[in-house]
């Protein structure tokens, strides 16, 4: 018995350790994220992204720190190469981009992520969600927002295939997507970054806690009867030893 | 000198007193801080109805208020039994009816993950609902606990399942932390045991029966029940008519007010999200299973029950997960069975230990079944904090071959257990 405790402390101390050393070693520099809305979304289909096209999507953010978006893409064995350029604004009329990125076709790679949630291991090594990491948007909680994706190709790619893009059914998507305004929504995930100090974390507890007071008063004599409870048949047990 | 029968009694009262409170003080302390998605208030929801409205026809009411919803309740049993204990609670949650309201927002508009409903429910007494919607699960926990004692062969033993119990990490996360209705069968499982060790195999398919209709995998152990506790073909079929009579009678009735959507409760959880697989596999279980209902042929009436019935439950699981089609969660529908089992053969433990650790490593990935947990807490805060798999995968190892690795090696143990497990009816 003891020796099996013992085991079972030794792993979650080990544990312990994994995760302290992910916060310390992974490289990005938003220390804490989370996946919010799409995550987990099963990927219905993909549709080509051709040239001179866009495929936009509004979302709602449903936490601030908003700081990365992963938009679900399939790569053709023989596919078109280009630049994939990712577009984040306020709005599809917004006329200034919050966020430009590009990416050349020939350098999306499975990520390794250490927000990604569920892992999606299960993800072929061409389908996968790319993601767009920027500066977080410290208001983004409740904000509204659009995204786009276009491509631009390089020369001579005819008989090449276009990247694809995933997409989903409105009405099963989006976790947490308050507003499923179109009949299909690009298969995405976004991730919020936490931005508070060790100290928010008692605080916030605390707060939470104590909204309910009646509650939280009969909890903790709960908790300290119990206590004292158990001290005494620990002692008596050990007394009579 | 040793002890007289009358000190160890006391010794052995003043042992599960001082286990009791610990077991009592770690789920209290579980209890109101964790929650896993939607679960808990999903539940609790559909009872809610009942006590509400009236709603008693749960089965007819959720296509019909929320049509294209994919998912339905389960079964009657936990649908009556919930409801009757939320009668009693809702006198202590004043404002379950506006939590309720907030949750059937999200739940048939946009789902959600725990970080969500335990950000927008945060207002509502979170906490004070969590603590007492597991506050019913106390009682099927401890009479769990109860039969094990009883099922024990002596004090010793007994001891040492209830320990282990109260320590049951696996019905810890899955019942207290994740909040699922796992409780009930489990406790109406070990009371099949406990009812066919006395030779009451009636009192133990109706026990299987009323398992089956929270959660379908009780279903599986009353052929098993049924062969081992009876001696000809008569008792057979008296029993398997007590089966049958004891389903339809609960059935029946939504079966005439709703038609087939009844059915839902037994048919999407057990042939869609548990009993699918290849066909390999599923005939490879149906083999299997087939196989030990003629073991319990030929066991029948042989000897004392209870080691051999325990044996059997226990590779009916090992088997299923063996297929891959019981998912770390799922492993506590065996824990009891397991700490019978290790009582008298303590290197099985060992066996348990490492599958159990290899099976998280392939089924709890993603922070909601980890940090995640502790979301009412600090929703923002625990949604965040990286699991050992964001270690793993920011330091570029291959997640993909780590797990199936893992995977494997859980396979191996899984038939290592099997063999153990059969030849266990040595020790016994």
């Amino acid at each position: 018995m003891a020796k099996n405790l013992l085991i079972v402390l030794s792993l979650a101390i080990v544990y312990f350790f994994l995760c302290a050393s992910g916060v310390v070693l992974q490289r990005s520099k938003n220390r804490f994220a989370f996946q919010d809305i799409g995550s987990a979304v099963k990927v219905e289909e993909t549709i080509p992204l051709i040239i001179g096209q866009s495929l936009g999507q509004r979302f709602v953010s449903n936490f601030p720190h908003l700081f990365s978006i992963g938009v679900f893409v399939s790569v053709p064995e023989k596919v078109m190469e280009g630049e994939l350029v990712f577009h984040l604004k306020d709005s599809p009329t917004a006329a200034v981009d919050l966020v430009r990125r590009g990416v050349k076709i020939s350098d999306l790679r499975v990520p390794m992520k250490y927000y990604q949630s569920p892992l999606q291991t299960d993800l072929k090594t061409r389908q996968f969600y790319h993601y767009v990491e920027f500066d977080p948007l410290t208001d983004s909680n409740g904000k509204e927002y659009y995204f786009y994706l276009e491509f631009l190709p390089e020369r001579g790619q005819e008989k090449s295939q276009p990247i694809q893009i995933g997409r989903v059914k409105a009405p099963e998507i989006p976790r947490g997507l308050r507003k499923a305004t179109q009949p299909w929504n690009l298969a995405f995930v976004t991730a919020c970054a936490w931005k508070g100090k060790w100290q928010d974390v008692v605080g916030v507890f605390w707060k939470r806690f104590n909204q309910d007071s009646e509650f939280s008063g009969v909890y903790f004599t709960l908790i300290v009867m119990l206590t004292l409870a158990l001290i005494g048949a620990t002692f008596a047990g050990l007394k009579r030893k | 000198m040793g002890k007289s029968p009358k000190e160890n009694d006391k010794d052995f009262n003043r042992t599960i007193l001082k286990w009791t409170l610990l077991g009592l003080l770690i789920r209290f302390l579980i209890m109101p801080f964790t929650m896993h998605t939607f679960d808990l208030f999903f539940i609790y929801y559909f009872p809610f109805q009942l006590i509400d409205k009236g709603v008693w026809d749960i089965y007819r009411f959720i296509p019909e208020q929320f049509p294209g919803f994919h998912l339905t309740y389960y079964g009657p049993v936990a649908y009556f039994l919930i409801g009757f204990f939320l009668f009693f609670l809702k006198f202590f949650l004043p404002q379950l009816g506006n939590a309720f309201e907030l949750f059937e927002g999200w739940l048939f508009t946009s789902g959600g993950g725990t970080v969500h409903y335990a950000s927008f429910l945060g207002e509502s007494q979170l906490f004070r609902t969590l603590f007492l919607f597991k506050v019913p699960y106390l009682i099927f926990d401890f009479a769990t606990a109860f039969f094990l004692v009883k099922l024990a062969h002596n004090q010793k033993e007994g001891l040492f399942c209830y320990r282990l119990w109260m320590l049951n990490p696996l019905f810890l996360h899955s019942v207290y932390a994740i909040g699922q209705l796992e409780a009930v069968p489990i406790f109406l499982t070990v009371a099949a045991l406990y009812w066919a060790n006395l030779g009451r195999a009636d009192v133990a398919v109706v026990c299987l029966i009323l398992g089956g209709l929270v959660k379908v995998y009780p279903f599986f152990l009353v052929p098993i029940v049924v062969f081992l506790s009876s001696r000809d073909v008569k008792e057979r079929m008296r029993l398997f008519g007590v089966a049958l009579v004891s389903l339809l009678l609960i059935l029946l009735p939504f079966y005439f007010s709703s038609g087939a959507a009844v059915m839902d409760c037994i048919m999407a959880k057990a042939a869609v999200s548990q009993v699918v697989g290849g066909t390999f596999r599923r005939a490879f279980f149906i083999l299997a299973y087939f196989f030990l209902l003629l073991y319990a042929h030929r066991m029948a009436a042989k000897r004392e029950n209870a080691p051999i019935l325990n044996q059997l439950f226990l590779l009916v699981f090992l088997f299923y997960a063996l297929l891959g089609l019981l998912k770390f969660r799922y492993l506590t529908w065996l824990s009891p069975f397991l700490i019978l089992a290790i009582s008298r053969d303590r290197r099985l433990g060992w066996f348990c230990l490492v599958l159990l650790a290899l099976m998280a490593e392939v089924h709890l990935s993603g922070n909601q079944v980890q940090w995640g947990l502790l979301d009412p807490v600090y929703p923002t805060f625990f949604a965040s904090l990286p699991i050992s798999d964001s270690f793993l995968a920011s330091g570029g190892f291959p997640l993909g071959v780590i797990q199936q690795i893992s995977y494997r090696l859980s396979l191996m143990i899984l038939v290592a257990m099997i063999y153990r497990v059969w030849k266990w009816q040595r020790i016994s």
